[in-house]
């Protein structure tokens, strides 16, 4: 709570001096960030780490002139200073003579909690510790190596406020995850496998525990090598979701200009929302950094890219939320069926990070991927070589899986399940082309 | 710094910890763009705590240099990770707040000079837009350590960046770093003349090798990525001492030809890694990683070398108070050879000649990297000939520092960013012009 109470005082003071100039208008937002996580490097390196951030930033007109910057340190002294020098800038180095402003503004705090866990909050250093001693203890006798594995607690405050208003938005939200990265080495290389898991707050401890253990040992596949069955020839692909949501997000924002310019029919099975509340990654937000009160928006229902308005209002909209979306969300009512017996590829995880991707989507990769029959691996493939078009392979979408995957989390996460492609494809030494 | 370091070591050794060290640093960030005269402008003051037990660390880090906040977090620390805990009362008494304070150089608002060097450059270009980015750092830093040994250190660097664009898409690129922040209309030249020499390029016949093995010719300056991927990184100590690195077995072991000596220098003047002392506050040193083929040192921070048999030589660095310290390279060059590096090309019937690398990644594990080529062309015959498309090398970094034959006489360095676990930091890299040969062209 020594944050929360720290970046309201803060942000207050800065509002105050700066309503002491004779600023045209001007807004300050502003975060504390507090993480804690423990962890091991490299199988070896046991380190704690605690991290307690608070930054702002000021946006504001003077004579009709920008002024703009951010602070990364709370120091009033600091703010005062960088705020003067770039009033001077503008007025030929004088600073006017400041306002009388004896008394604060009253601000009507409107408070944002969705994301806030108090049982989160209230965990300790020991218990993380804890925390990782268990996932070590679970996952130590798996045939995988960790050059990582790390348990971080984040708590995020964020606060809005603007001179042509009274009111202060204020955000408090925290979350639990984990970042483990796999060492897979198989046959002819080594692969590191980055898994992120954040901690469902709606399912009890050792229920999460499973599930991130399954998810785990799904890529031990990736070890048998030695379980080759030649015969076996895939009759389908299915697009994993953790590929599938580095693939969007590195192709953001291209793929949105793709969308909206050629106004491109995707398959029916195909949903997409842009959700800024969604409760994952600490990336959902209930305001933008300008103050704006974010809410859920339908880009792509039954495949159709909606926002085909006449209204031009309407249709900015659309473009702006398109352009710099929430959460992504790809959902659909149709659950994907792979038919007994039926071997299948799964591309489970970009492998290259020098990915060759055109201006039309037309992508050239490397990812991980197996050979599967009744859900079971029969042969694992590191840096299978990938041929395709991304725009094309989201038109022949045959049915999806329930369970989201997602990426970690920065300007904003995508959430995708995996995806049964309808399409005719070659696969062969040289790599997988679906055309 | 009104006692906040001597009283959190304090405070740390009085629980029994094994080391402590506090770094606390303030930084200005500026970028001006000149056509639009957009800026970036960022400030930041931040404290970094590490506390070592044997044989882990804890590490904290704040921007609020507030010391009764930062030890009563202390304070909660240690009693939930069951060290010893006593409490202090007496050191929560006071509530100052520390400042050091970053040199009173003003960032210039906007430099005459240097816009009215654009502009001029915009009116030689005609329709085609002129851009250029000038990226300035300023660093204050202060670190105490529990051997009573404090140091404080200044850090400054530029980056400009010189783009062409048509129709507002960018055709031609050209940077250059250096160090300090002292602007100089005469380095606009220079950058605009490497993204006019990039325009250039886009004029030339090209051709793309097949994916293979060719003989190379590796360029002076920026051709050292190569070596810091392959040499650098395997040797630092991080590596070794969790048994990742391909070369934890080899120290005192050949690892390429007599001909080849690799230093990882931060005492040369004027370069991105040049420090008197690391970021642990030791002093610093050349050291001399790889001799006449043999790797005769590692690159060494001290709580990688507690954990080991080595001596912390001055190696440790980080991005900021965020993030703790550990072994890194500063400046990493190849020493001169005696060759002419117009003679490498003679007797390559088809190779290629790399002029600039972008950047690299390695995975010290297996040695396996991968080197971004910005420029190439076409040996054929013993001559330089067409532009390449190729964009790629891949290969091993033993595999590839048993190809390094021919080491040239023209050495020169060249500035760019590492990215490790421990952050962006600016280094140098360096080496003459060398020939490979083969390296795996992609």
């Amino acid at each position: 709570m020594i944050f929360l109470v720290n970046i309201l005082n803060r942000t207050k003071e800065f509002y105050h001096l700066a309503s002491a100039y004779y600023l045209d208008n001007f807004s300050i937002y502003s975060r504390s960030i507090e993480r804690m996580n423990t962890g091991l490097r490299e199988g070896k390196t046991k380190f704690i780490h605690l991290h307690e951030n608070l930054e702002f930033t000021f946006k504001g007109t003077f004579q009709n002139r920008v002024i703009s910057f951010k602070l990364q340190s709370p120091s009033l002294s600091t703010f005062r200073l960088i705020l003067e020098e770039n009033i001077q800038e503008i007025n030929d180095n004088k600073i006017r003579k400041v306002k009388s402003t004896s008394t604060s503004k009253n601000f009507k705090q409107i408070y944002f909690q969705h994301h806030y866990s108090p049982t989160i909050s209230n965990l300790t250093i020991e218990q993380l510790i804890a925390n990782t001693n268990r996932l070590y203890n679970e996952l130590k006798d798996l045939p995988l190596k960790f050059t990582q594995m790390l348990v971080e607690k984040q708590t995020e405050t964020r606060v809005y406020c603007h001179s042509g208003n009274n009111e202060m938005y204020v955000e408090k939200k925290n979350m639990l995850f984990y970042l483990i990265t796999l060492l897979i080495s198989t046959n002819s290389e080594v692969i590191h496998v980055p898994f992120f898991e954040v901690v469902d707050k709606n399912i009890n401890e050792k229920h999460w525990m499973e599930k991130l253990l399954k998810k785990i040992q799904r890529y031990e596949g990736l070890n048998h090598q030695n379980e080759m069955v030649e015969t076996i020839v895939p009759t389908k692909v299915i697009l994993g979701g953790h590929f599938l949501t580095k693939l969007l997000k590195y192709t953001y924002p291209k793929i949105a200009r793709i969308l909206i310019n050629r106004n491109v029919k995707l398959s029916e099975e195909i949903n997409i929302e842009s959700n800024p509340h969604i409760d994952y990654g600490n990336t959902g937000t209930f305001f933008t950094d300008d103050g704006e009160l974010t809410s859920l928006y339908t880009l792509v229902r039954n495949g159709e890219i909606l926002g085909e308005t006449d209204k031009i209002e309407d249709r900015l909209v659309f473009e702006k939320v398109l352009r710099r979306p929430g959460n992504l969300v790809i959902y659909s009512n149709k659950r994907r069926t792979i038919e007994k017996d039926e071997p299948y590829i799964m591309l489970i995880d970009l492998s290259d990070v020098n990915m060759k991707i055109d201006e039309s989507l037309n992508f050239y990769i490397k990812s991980h991927a197996s050979i599967m029959l009744n859900n079971k691996y029969i042969k694992s493939i590191p840096n299978l070589t990938i041929e395709g078009n991304l725009i094309k392979l989201l038109q022949v979408v045959k049915g999806v899986d329930l369970e989201l995957s997602y990426n970690f989390p920065d300007q904003f996460s995508i959430f995708a399940p995996s995806l049964l492609i309808n399409t005719d494809f070659e696969f062969s030494k040289k790599g997988l082309r679906i055309v | 710094m009104n006692g906040i370091s001597e009283d959190i070591i304090d405070y740390a050794i009085f629980h029994k910890v094994r080391a402590a060290e506090v770094y606390i640093e303030n930084k200005k960030y500026e970028s001006i763009v000149y056509d639009t005269l957009k800026k970036i402008k960022k400030f930041e003051q931040g404290i970094g705590i590490r506390l070592f037990f044997d044989d882990y660390y804890m590490y904290l880090s704040f921007n609020e240099l507030n010391k009764n906040q930062i030890l009563s977090r202390l304070k909660q620390l240690f009693i939930d990770n069951s060290v010893e805990a006593n409490a202090i009362q007496s050191l929560f008494t006071d509530s100052s707040h520390g400042n050091v304070s970053l040199s009173k150089v003003k960032f210039p608002a906007a430099n005459a000079l240097l816009e009215e060097k654009v502009r001029e450059i915009q009116r030689q270009m005609g329709s085609k837009r002129i851009q250029f980015r000038i990226t300035q750092e300023e660093k204050a830093i202060e670190i105490l350590n529990s051997n009573n040994c404090i140091i404080t250190k200044n850090h400054a660097y530029t980056r400009a960046e010189g783009s062409i664009l048509h129709d507002n898409k960018y055709i031609a690129k050209g940077t250059l770093g250096f160090e300090g922040i002292d602007l100089n209309p005469i380095l606009i030249d220079k950058v605009m003349d490497k993204a006019i020499d990039q325009l250039s390029l886009n004029n030339l016949e090209k051709e793309t090798l097949v994916a293979g093995y060719y003989p190379a010719v590796v360029s002076n300056g920026s051709g050292g990525i190569l070596l810091h991927e392959i040499c650098g990184h395997p040797l630092e100590l991080h590596s070794i001492v969790n048994g990742q690195s391909i070369f934890k077995n080899n120290l005192n072991q050949r690892i390429a030809s007599d001909r080849v000596n690799i230093v990882d220098n931060p005492l040369i003047k004027g370069e991105w890694g040049s420090s008197q002392y690391d970021d642990e506050g030791n002093g610093t040193a050349s050291n001399t990683l790889i001799e006449n083929g043999i790797v005769k040192n590692f690159l060494c921070d001290r709580f990688n070398s507690y954990l080991s048999n080595f001596q912390a030589n001055g190696s440790a660095r980080r991005e900021s108070y965020r993030f703790p310290p550990t072994s890194r390279m500063s400046n990493t060059y190849l020493l001169p050879g005696e060759s002419n590096p117009n003679e490498m090309l003679e007797g390559i019937e088809r190779g290629i000649f790399i002029k600039e690398f972008t950047e690299g990644s390695i995975d010290v594990a297996t040695g396996d990297f991968r080197v971004g080529i910005k420029e190439a062309y076409l040996i054929e015959n013993g001559r330089v000939n067409k532009l390449l498309t190729n964009k790629l090398v891949l290969g091993n970094a033993l595999e590839t520092l048993l190809n390094l034959d021919l080491i040239g006489n023209d050495f020169s360095f060249s500035k760019h960013f590492c990215k490790g676990v421990s952050g962006r930091i600016p280094v140098s890299v360096g080496q003459p012009t060398v020939r490979y040969k083969l390296l795996n062209i992609r």
